[in-house]
Order: C-alpha cells, then structure tokens, then sequence
C-alpha cells in the first residue's frame, strides 16, 4: 500500500477525530452483529455499516482490538455450542456392553453428524465474517502478521472444539471414527458421508503454524495407522489359519483393494503409503513364508495360473517378495530335475544291470535318454508357461529359472549325450511322422536346454558320433533338416563348433562324385571288373569321431581286398600323398544268399558280411567255432560278438548258433542255417550297438574330451599370452575361462597344470610374478594343434 | 461502451443503486460498481435486491468521479501491481492523468474512498499522482505544494539537511 492516511498539518475535509466512546459503540455493534450472525440472523444486518464500523476502527489504529474482539467472542460462542450441542451428542460409551456394535456405530454416527452441522455452521458464520471484517484482513492482518479473519476462526474451532480443553471432544472423534472404520472393515455398513465430512474437517484445520500438517496428520493418521496396524496383524493370524495360500490371497487382495477404495472414499490421499505399507507387511511380508510353503508348490503343480498371477503381483508389493518367490520356485525346478535325473539313472542301472539282452539295453538306453530329455522339455514348457501367463514374462524370474534349469541339467553327466540322441532320433526317424515344422519346434526346444549345458565340447563330440551314424548309414532322413540343425549350432556357438560337422558333410558330398567317377574309371573296357559293386565314402580323418589308429582290424576275403586295391589305385592315382584306412565297422553290405526255401537279399555290416562269406565255401552241414572265425577274421572280440549276436540271436537268425542262447561265448558252434525263411525278400540285419555307451566307452569318450580340453585351454593360454605379451598369472586364469566359458567350463586347477606344461616346455616362462610368452613358441603350438 | 451493449449478458445490466452521504442516489451498471471489492463482497453476501446501498463515507461529487473512472475501466482487467520491482509513478495514461486533474481536496478524498471502497487501481493511480507532486521538488516547495507549515527550528532543520545530502547531491 503505497498510500499512508494523510494526517497532521495535512488539510483533509473530514477529519475523523476518534474517541474511546466512538470506538467502543463501533466494536458494540460489530460484536453484536457477530453474535447475530452465529444466530443465523444474517440478513436483518447492513453489510455496508458493519464494514465501515470496522473500516473506521482499524483506520483509527483500533486493529488489535477490533481483532482480539473478535477473537473473544467466536471462542465464547463455541464454548456455547461445545457445551450445548456437542457434549449432548457424545456417543454411548465403549464400556457399555449391553448395546451391540451396531447400536454403538449409530450413536457414533450421530454424533458425527452433529459435529458436522456445528462444523458447516462455523464456516458459514467465518465466512461472513470475513467479508464485514475484510478491511482488517487487508490492512490490520499484514501489518500485524496475524492470521487472517477466517484462518483465526478455523484456529479456535481447533482449541475450543476438536481439541476442546474443557470436554473429551477430541477422544471422542477419534474413537468414534475408528470405530466406524473398524465396522466398515467388519463388512458393516456406515454412513461414509458423516466420515467424510469430519475428515474433510480435520484435513482444513492445520496443526500449528510451524509445522504446517493438518490436525489429521497430527491427530488422526497416527492412531489410525496405529489401531490399523493392530488389526492386520491378528487378521494375518487368523487368516493364515483359515484359509490355504490361494484363498489367502484372495482376502489379501480383497483387503488391498478395500483400504484403497476406503482412502478414495474419505481418507486423505496422505494416508495411502502408510496404510499400504501397513496391510502389505502385516498381511505380505510376515506371511510369505507360509503363502511359500502350503500354496506356492502345489499351484504350479496344479498350474494354477490365476492364483500365481496373484502371488506375483502381491509379492511384487513388498521388498523381499520376489526374492523369496524366485527361490522357492526355482527350488522347485531343482527338486522336480533332480526327480527326472533319478529317474533316469536308476531306469539305466536297472537297464544296464537287470537285462542280458544287449538288444533290450539298447533300446533302453535310447528310451531313457528320449525320456529324460522329454521330460526336461515338458518342464521347461511347463514353466515357460507360468512366466509367460502367470509372471508378465518377468525377466528375473526368467534369470533364475534358466539357472535352475541349467543347474540340474548338468548335474546329470549324461546330459549332453541324451540331449544329442534326442536329437539323432527326431533327425533319423521323427520326420516320418511329423511336419518339418514340428521338428523344427522340438529341434528349437531342444537348443533351449543345449544352452544349459556347461560341457558343450561334450555335446559336440557326441553329436559328431551320431551324425557320423546318421550320414554313413544314410538314416538321416532329410539333408535339409540335419543342415537345418547345424545352421543352429552355429548361431548358437558359432563357426568354430560346426567347421567339423560342416566339413562331414562336404565328404558325404564329394565322395558321391568321386563314386560317379570310379564307376567310370571301371567301365574302361580294359579293367578287371570286381565281383561286386564297391562303394567307398571317403572322410577326412579330423572330422569325423573315428579314431585312426584304434579302428578295429579285419581281414576281407580275398575278392573284396582285390576291389578295395581297385579303389585305392584309382584314388591315389588322383590324390598323392593320402593315405587311407578302411574302417570296417562302418560299412555294410548287400549279400544275396540262398536258402532251401528261396533267396533272399541280405543286408549286413561289413564285419558281418565277412563272417557270412566264410561259410560259402564250407561243405553242408560243417560248423565254424567262435575261434575259428575270430582267428580267421582277426575281427575284434567286441566287434565280434555284437556281430554275431546280430547274425544268430537276433530276428532273423541266418547262423544257427550251439549251444542256443542270447549270449555269445568263446565255445560257441556256428551253422549256416539253410532252413531260414522270412516273408520279404529283402532283410535288413541291424547290428547289435549299444547306442548308449558303455561304461568303457563312456571312459574313453571322456579321456578324449578330457584331452581335447588340454589342448584347447593350452590354445587358449597361448593366444592370450601371444596378445598379452606378459600377464598376471590370476588375471591369465579368469581370461581362459572367460574365453573357454562357451565351449566348456575349465577348472583352475586344470588350467594352472597347463600353464606349468607350457612353461615346462618352454612355451612360456615365469617373469616375477607374471608369466612371458615368446612367439616363437607359438608357431609350434599352432602346428601341433593342426595334427590333433 | 455502448457497442459491449449487443454482446453483453442482460444479467451483467443490472443497476445497483448507491446512495452517497447526503442521501444522493446514483444508479450504476453492476459490472462498474464492482469494481470496487466492497461492493462486490457485498453484493454476493446480501444478495440481489433492490435496495439502495448507503455509501455514509462518501460525498456525492466526489462518488461522481469514483464512478467516471469505474465506466472508463469497467472493460480493463486490473493486474495487480504488488511486484516491488514493477512499481513507478510514470506509467500513468493520458486519461488518467487528465481525470487526476483535480484540486488537493478532491484529490484526497478520492484517496481515502478509494481506500474505503477497496479499488485498488484508483487507489494506486491517486497515490501515484501524490507521488508525483512530490517528485523533484525541494523542501521547501513541497511544503508550499501541500500548505505544509515548517516545524523544524532552523538548528534541526541543518541537522536533517545534512543527514539527507547524499541523496541531492545532484
């Protein structure tokens, strides 16, 4: 205000000259007018007169009575209404049992109502108050630094009625809205509106300047918190007694969503967290163990989807909620793999140990390894359905999930060969039944748990082995699906996994020319033409599992040596400097013999086919003893024994065997059996083969692995060391296995006995504590590497 | 303002009637009586009737010119000027300053039932003028301007003097 009353010398027409009297008949009628209007006598009073009176007693410096005047005859009128209005209304004590809770609520209700009316009433009178006194609120009230008119009533409605120094006013609301709370959570019906209105109340009278928070904040929130946390937790109690997890959750949610509605519907927006945090610890955190224990497990076992879903999304509501929950069902997951890994080897102990037919241990063995994986995929399918439906595909729970699936899937050693015989029976026979797109799907699963698996040299080595079956025995069905398969391999692991299975296929290729050629190579009318059709497929030693110098000997008749030495004079004379092996246990052979009924066309293996030809030149009715043929032969035993197993106890038994039994024993008699009949005239023998290993085979399958390793981790230590130049020797550890991480998990123990390798053959050399490498060392380990 | 008169409500018409201290009566369009915020706090409290509102501290010549000004701002949104930074006496308009054209008395009591009727523009404009009147003028002038007598002694008068040369060393 820029504008001071003139005074003094200051010439002003009319010139108030104020006296005691004046003021005092001003303030009279001033009062007496308040008092009219806490009466509701409003409109008998001129507006313009009262505001003038007020307007002159401020001008005239009378501010700070005028205001405490004021400030006096509000407080009396609600010390009246307190007395007369309000104390009446108290409702009926808590002590007194004989009335029920409902009547209780009502009184309760009433007395709400009362306060609301006195509370309407207030403001209404403030309101005109304020606008007589406006003057003074816009002139006293600054300078003076005092509330405003209708602040200053609001602050005396606080200490003369909520807060009432004289009645239990206060205890009384308090109580009574707690109560009415209580009865709308005891599913009974209140007169919310009543409740609203003495919240609204409460949430317009501040608590004290200083602070700024409303009396609700101060007085109510606090005790509502209070009692609300009380009865949580015996609600919790009961409840988790009553009801199962589902059920539970049910109410919990229920519960949720009502303290939610209920701060909609007359709380203050304030009070959420609190009352959100308080159902949330007394009905989610204390409980989760027991919502864990009694209801997690046998809702996923029932897929209870729904019911997860609200696990979830209650969990989510509190700190250790998810925490718990991924545990327990990642828990889960271990316990139900680890079922599946028992199933499995008690069903392959039984199956190797019980049966004595090798022709059953077979098939077992594949079933098992089909079931196993089978029944990792249904699991896997299972729970990827609960993330998906249930867990809004939660990332973390996936995390934990895949641990747990990878955890138990490497707990069973066999793991890599089962997942990569599943596939060799979705890849050999699955396509006749299925789409493409089918396998395609189970191949794709399949790759799910090929990522769990930490040993995936492992899985390699065995995939070649059954691949290797697949291309020489030309079972793989189709060539795009086996194609198909590796393309994924090497999305997975890249390159360097598949070149081999890449480079076994190109041999499959190129030895058809080469076959095309050969045939043309004999047509030459000046060769002399074998007995027989050769067919030869040649494999690059490297890429394909067999081993060089471990293959199994065998002599071939003289007729088929003569062919093989065709062969090799033709594929020499246009390749120099190879040289080649003839592996015997993985070819076959066409034979047709002659039995007393009629010919057949006999399909056999090439060691079978050699033990056939050694009784077409034996007389009628003469026997071979099992040394015989083994000295003759110089076949293997084992090799000997599936064969003949596969001749003379299996299906089609072209070779009578004495004495009769499933076994073959080195006192064995042989006889051609001429009586053989069978319906088709092409008969194919399957040889006998543990397609699962052996124990034996399974220690040498791990030797080699084990070896491969040697070299890969000692690769891995020189390329580092190559770019590195020196390293600290834990640094040099945590590299390998970082790098080694995709194919295999390397031990340290493994890695450090290779480090000292190198270093014993001067690879590399200590230098203090670090270790040196000098290039020249590592021309010699890549050259080595090439004849691996 | 007779162009608002096709455009403006019919309710935004209505008369009040204001009757000055001697019994005066003046009848304004409502929107220009509330330019004053007694006037309209009253209005919304008592109602509409038709009844005439008794102005006691107001003479009738001086609620005349209270009312020019009113018609002439009755279109202007007030801004109300409480920003310390914004406040100068120079902003005035030539309207304004021709209606502040007045003699002293007339001046004043234009300030005091501004004050009274709560406008604050024409409270602000009034003082402005005042401000005005006083702005660059010495002493001694200023008290010829508002027939100030000088009560200072001669002695207390060099003592203020010098206590205030920073400020007219121009």
């Amino acid at each position: 205000m820029s504008a001071k009353r003139p005074k003094g010398k200051i010439k002003v027409p009319k010139k108030p000259n104020p006296t005691d009297s004046q003021f005092n008949d001003n303030w009279e009628r001033l009062a007496q007018a308040i008092r009219e209007i806490h009466k509701k006598n409003a409109s008998i009073l001129s507006f313009e007169e009262l505001y003038r009176n007020a307007y002159n007693m401020v001008l005239h410096k009378n501010g700070d009575k005028l205001y405490n005047g004021v400030r006096e005859v509000i407080t009396q009128h609600l010390e009246e209404v307190a007395q007369a209005q309000i104390v009446p209304a108290f409702p009926v004590s808590d002590a007194s049992t004989s009335h029920g809770g409902t009547a209780n609520g009502a009184s309760g209700a009433s007395f709400l109502k009362v306060l609301k009316s006195v509370w309407e009433d207030h403001t209404t009178c403030m309101l005109m108050i304020r606008d007589i006194l406006m003057y003074m609120d816009r002139v006293y009230v600054k300078t003076a630094s005092v509330p405003l008119v209708y602040d200053l009533g609001l602050d005396l409605f606080r200490d003369t009625i909520v807060r009432s120094p004289n009645y239990s006013i206060q205890d009384h609301l308090l109580n009574v809205l707690l109560q009415q709370i209580h009865f709308e959570r005891e599913n009974d019906i209140i007169d919310r509106s009543a409740v609203k209105a003495a919240m609204e109340m409460l949430l317009q009278l501040t608590d004290s300047p200083q602070t700024g928070d409303t009396v609700y904040a101060a007085d109510f929130e606090k005790k509502f918190l209070e009692t609300s946390k009380d009865y949580y937790n015996l609600e919790g109690q009961t409840l988790v007694e009553k009801y199962d997890a589902p059920e539970y959750m049910k109410k919990v949610e229920k519960r949720l969503n009502e303290e939610e509605q209920r701060i909609n519907n007359y709380l203050s927006q304030t009070t959420e967290p609190g009352i959100r945090s308080i159902v949330e610890e007394q009905l989610i955190s204390k409980h989760l163990k027991t919502m864990e224990n009694s209801g997690l497990i046998p809702m996923l076992n029932n897929e209870k989807m729904d019911d997860l879903a609200r696990m979830y999304k209650l969990f989510s509501r509190v700190q250790q909620g998810h925490e718990e929950m991924k545990s327990a069902v990642s828990a889960h997951i271990r316990e139900l793999g680890k079922a599946i890994n028992e199933t499995v080897t008690s069903a392959t102990t039984t199956g190797e140990g019980g049966s004595s037919n090798a022709g059953d241990n077979r098939s077992t063995g594949t079933v098992i390894a089909i079931r196993w994986v089978q029944e990792v995929l249904d699991l896997k399918d299972k729970f990827d359905k609960v993330l998906g439906h249930a867990l809004m595909n939660d990332k973390s729970f996936q995390t934990s999930f895949n641990e747990a699936f990878g955890d138990f899937i490497n707990k069973n050693p066999k793991s890599p060969e089962f997942i990569s015989l599943f596939i060799d029976e979705n890849l050999k026979k699955g396509l006749k039944g299925k789409t493409e797109e089918e396998v395609d799907n189970v191949l794709d699963k399949t790759l799910t748990l090929f990522r769990f698996i930490t040993e995936k040299d492992v899985f390699e080595r065995y995939y070649k082995q059954h691949l290797a079956r697949r291309l020489l025995n030309q079972r793989s069905v189709s060539d795009d699906a086996e194609r198909g398969m590796i393309g994924k391999l090497k999305s997975e692991c890249g390159y360097q996994f598949t070149t081999k299975l890449e480079g076994m296929f190109n041999d499959m290729r190129i030895s058809n020319d080469t076959m095309v050629d050969f045939k043309d190579f004999l047509d030459k009318p000046d060769m002399d033409r074998p007995r027989m059709d050769l067919s030869v497929t040649v494999l690059t030693s490297t890429f394909w599992p067999m081993n060089l110098a471990a293959s199994p000997r065998c002599n071939f008749p003289a007729e088929i040596t003569k062919a093989c030495e065709t062969f090799q004079k033709f594929y020499l004379g246009r390749h120099s400097g190879r040289r080649l092996t003839w592996q015997a246990q993985m070819g076959n052979a066409d034979i047709r013999a002659t039995f007393k009924s009629r010919k057949h066309d006999i399909n056999v293996s090439t060691c079978a086919m050699v033990i056939l030809l050694m009784f077409n030149n034996l007389p009628d009715g003469q026997n071979l003893s099992y040394e015989q043929i083994k000295g003759e032969t110089d076949i293997p035993e084992a090799e000997l024994k599936r064969n003949l197993q596969s001749l003379a106890c299996a299906k089609y038994k072209i070779l009578v065997k004495e004495p009769k039994s499933k076994e073959i024993n080195a006192d064995d008699k042989f006889l051609f059996n001429k009586d053989f009949s069978a319906p088709l005239q092409r008969i194919k023998i399957q040889t006998v083969a543990s397609k699962i290993e052996t124990e034996g085979e399974r220690k040498d399958t791990r030797e080699k692995v084990e070896e491969a390793r040697k070299h890969q981790t000692e690769a891995a230590i020189v390329r580092i060391m190559k770019d590195r130049k020196t390293m600290e020797h834990n640094n040099l550890i945590a590299e390998v296995t970082r790098q080694l991480q995709p194919r295999f998990v390397p031990n340290p123990a493994m890695i450090k006995k290779r480090i000292e390798a190198l270093i014993d053959r001067e690879y590399l050399e200590r230098a203090g504590d670090r270790l040196e490498c000098s290039l020249l060392s590592v021309m010699l380990i890549f050259e080595f590497r090439l004849f691996s | 303002m007779a162009t608002g008169s096709t455009s403006t409500n019919i309710s935004e018409l209505k008369k009040i009637k204001l009757t000055s201290s001697e019994g005066t009566e003046f009848v304004v369009d409502k929107d220009v009586g509330e330019k004053s915020i007694l006037l309209k706090n009253m209005l919304e409290d008592v109602g509409e009737n038709d009844m005439a509102i008794p102005l006691p501290n107001v003479t009738g010549p001086i609620l005349t010119k209270v009312i020019e000004y009113c018609t002439h701002h009755r279109d202007d949104f007030f801004i109300s000027q409480d920003d310390d930074n914004k406040k100068t006496s120079d902003d005035i308009d030539e309207w304004d300053s021709e209606f502040c054209k007045v003699d002293q008395g007339t001046l004043f009591e234009l300030i005091l039932a501004a004050n009274y009727l709560d406008i604050k523009p024409l409270l602000d404009l009034t003082c402005k003028t005042v401000a005005n009147m006083i702005k660059g003028k010495s002493p001694e002038e200023i008290r010829k301007t508002f027939n100030i007598a000088n009560d200072f002694t001669p002695e207390e008068e060099i003592q203020v003097k010098r206590e205030n040369e920073w400020c007219e060393e121009r």
